[in-house]
């Protein structure tokens, strides 16, 4: 099903063995007409955008696999065309992902996206202008998306993201509220509009708040913010990526303790973007 | 709490496998031993619509393609999906609350009383999930380590109050390390830099961490074959499972961010299960 590789210095993908057995073993019978649907994706563990890369890359890999095995392929002009996924590592890189899609232009009609809507921003500006169909499963950024000629974005406008949540803060009784987003190259689409939302649900938005994850300050930034929301009676927060969450699940609820965070690190992956109620 | 414009509870049909969303959800936790996210939900659906549209069309000119897609209704698992002007669906947002690892509850907009407040402690939970109650032999405490029962000594793990050695527990005075006789596992518990301060027994524990880590230590981690060795009062320690790796991970990652620090950030957890070499 999938071709897991990394771009090469010539252009070409560099493909491991196993995954190719993979592809004809299981999934693609032998004399089957394939349609090849390329993407990059973070797929190393130490990618910054590895824990939705890989849900993503699950996804296509679980339709793949039903497509090809339990349906029989794609009906088209008499024949059956099994899906061919071939992934490139990204990297989580926006310049990487660029190059990619650049090099893959002339192979593949076919594409999806990357995971955040600045990879797939990235991705959509080479594709779209050739002419290339591109699906984005993991993008919300609307602007990306709007006025495309053959590109699509399969989650709601990030607007939707922050208007339900700050929906959800006045329903459970809440006046006021907080963001704290990293700065990283997410971009925190889902937390974009928040002062727009506030006001849509009469919340005292009491300030934005970036914080650098790379800063060898970061931990103390974070808390002094908390402390400063708390002492200022704000009762919710929008957080932002994966190290607010840590320390805002810690600081906030739980008035953490090393231990905490430590569990904490390890439990980061099942979120995104989280909100606590002080 | 987290916004998700899908949850597995979700009342859809796929026309396309004929699947519920809770049935993918099940058939992907048999495949990956985790539920799947919107993302996951997301990738796969946009995989149908590609399916779905070249059938319709019969073409494969990516132009032809956008435009079925554009034009035409989807009804997957993931949603009904429509994509609008801007090329993006239209989906109600929905707010999920997190109360256990695999339990993400619905809470709004239609069931704002299943919302818990305040929740769990982390620790609380870690400390349960780790140790079902403390192994029925004592009690996690309100910083969510367990408290064993007088005759419980609780291996060296403190969150765990398993009967260990069967009560033949020695004390190596020179490491400050209990170790049991005759015993046959290894078992070495999430210590932070606070815990060993506060508790003697765990400073040689934490110590034999970090300096594994810093390649200090009579054990090392051997990357071809990740499995950690180690010694402990003579005897040849050997650690392979998956866990145990990646804890050593984390590990490395925060000595790395923190060298020289030892009041804040620093975690030393170290979880490997590890074997006696005879």
């Amino acid at each position: 099903v999938q071709l897991c590789g990394g771009l090469q210095n010539d252009g070409s993908i560099e493909h491991s063995r196993y995954n190719i057995d993979v592809l004809r073993d299981e999934s693609v019978p032998e004399d089957s007409r394939v349609l090849k649907v390329a993407a990059t994706a973070s797929l190393r563990s130490s990618d910054a955008f590895a824990r939705y890369s890989r849900d993503m890359v699950r996804g296509w890999h679980m339709f793949a696999l039903w497509l090809n095995t339990e349906r029989r392929g794609i009906k088209f002009n008499g024949s059956s065309y099994s899906i061919l996924f071939d992934f490139i590592d990204d990297y989580s890189n926006i310049t990487l992902v660029t190059k990619v899609y650049k090099t893959l232009l002339s192979r593949y009609d076919f594409f999806f996206a990357p995971y955040s809507a600045v990879l797939s921003k990235a991705a959509v500006d080479v594709t779209d202008p050739a002419g290339k169909y591109l699906m984005a499963t993991s993008a919300s950024s609307t602007p990306i998306f709007q006025s495309r000629i053959s590109s699509f974005s399969n989650l709601p406008s990030n607007i939707m993201f922050s208007d339900a949540s700050m929906a959800a803060f006045r329903s459970f009784g809440a006046n006021s509220t907080a963001v704290i987003k990293d700065v990283d190259i997410s971009g925190c689409g889902n937390v974009s509009d928040s002062t727009k939302m506030a006001n849509k649900y009469g919340l005292h938005l009491f300030g934005h708040f970036d914080v650098d994850p790379k800063s060898p300050t970061y931990e103390s930034e974070v808390f002094t913010i908390i402390s400063q929301l708390k002492a200022n009676g704000i009762q919710t927060v929008m957080g932002c990526t994966f190290r607010s969450l840590c320390f805002l699940v810690s600081a906030i609820r739980y008035r953490a303790s090393l231990q905490e965070i430590s569990h904490c690190y390890h439990l980061y992956s099942l979120f995104k973007t989280l909100y606590c109620r002080l | 709490m987290m916004p998700t414009p899908w949850v597995k509870t979700s009342r859809l049909f796929d026309n396309y496998t004929g699947w519920t969303p809770a049935e993918f959800a099940e058939k992907y936790y048999d495949s990956y031993g985790s539920y799947p996210s919107y993302h996951s939900a997301s990738a796969f659906s946009g995989g149908e619509v590609l399916m779905a549209s070249i059938e319709l069309a019969q073409s494969l000119d990516p132009i032809v393609i956008a435009n079925t897609v554009r034009n035409t209704r989807f009804d997957t698992l993931y949603n009904s999906i429509k994509y609008n002007s801007k090329n993006q669906i239209d989906a109600s947002m929905l707010i999920v609350q997190m109360q256990d690892d695999l339990k993400h509850s619905l809470i709004f907009p239609d069931n704002i009383t299943a919302i818990i407040y305040p929740l769990e402690t982390w620790k609380s939970k870690q400390c349960a999930a780790d140790t079902e109650d403390c192994s029925g032999h004592g009690r996690c405490d309100s910083f969510g380590v367990c408290v064993c029962d007088t005759q419980y000594y609780g291996k060296l793990n403190p969150r765990s109050c398993d009967a260990f050695c069967d009560g033949e527990r020695a004390y190596d005075t020179e490491r400050k390390i209990f170790f049991c006789k005759n015993m046959t596992t290894f078992h070495v518990g999430a210590v932070t830099i606070a815990d060993a301060a506060e508790e003697p027994e765990y400073r040689s524990v934490l110590r034999l961490a970090v300096d594994l880590v810093n390649n200090k230590t009579d054990g090392y981690f051997d990357n071809t074959t990740a499995q950690v060795y180690f010694e402990v009062a003579e005897d040849r320690w050997e650690c392979s499972s998956e866990k145990g790796y990646a804890y050593l991970e984390a590990l490395d990652l925060h000595v790395q961010n923190q060298t020289g620090s030892t009041d804040s950030g620093l975690f030393a957890v170290i979880e490997p299960d590890c074997s006696l070499v005879r």
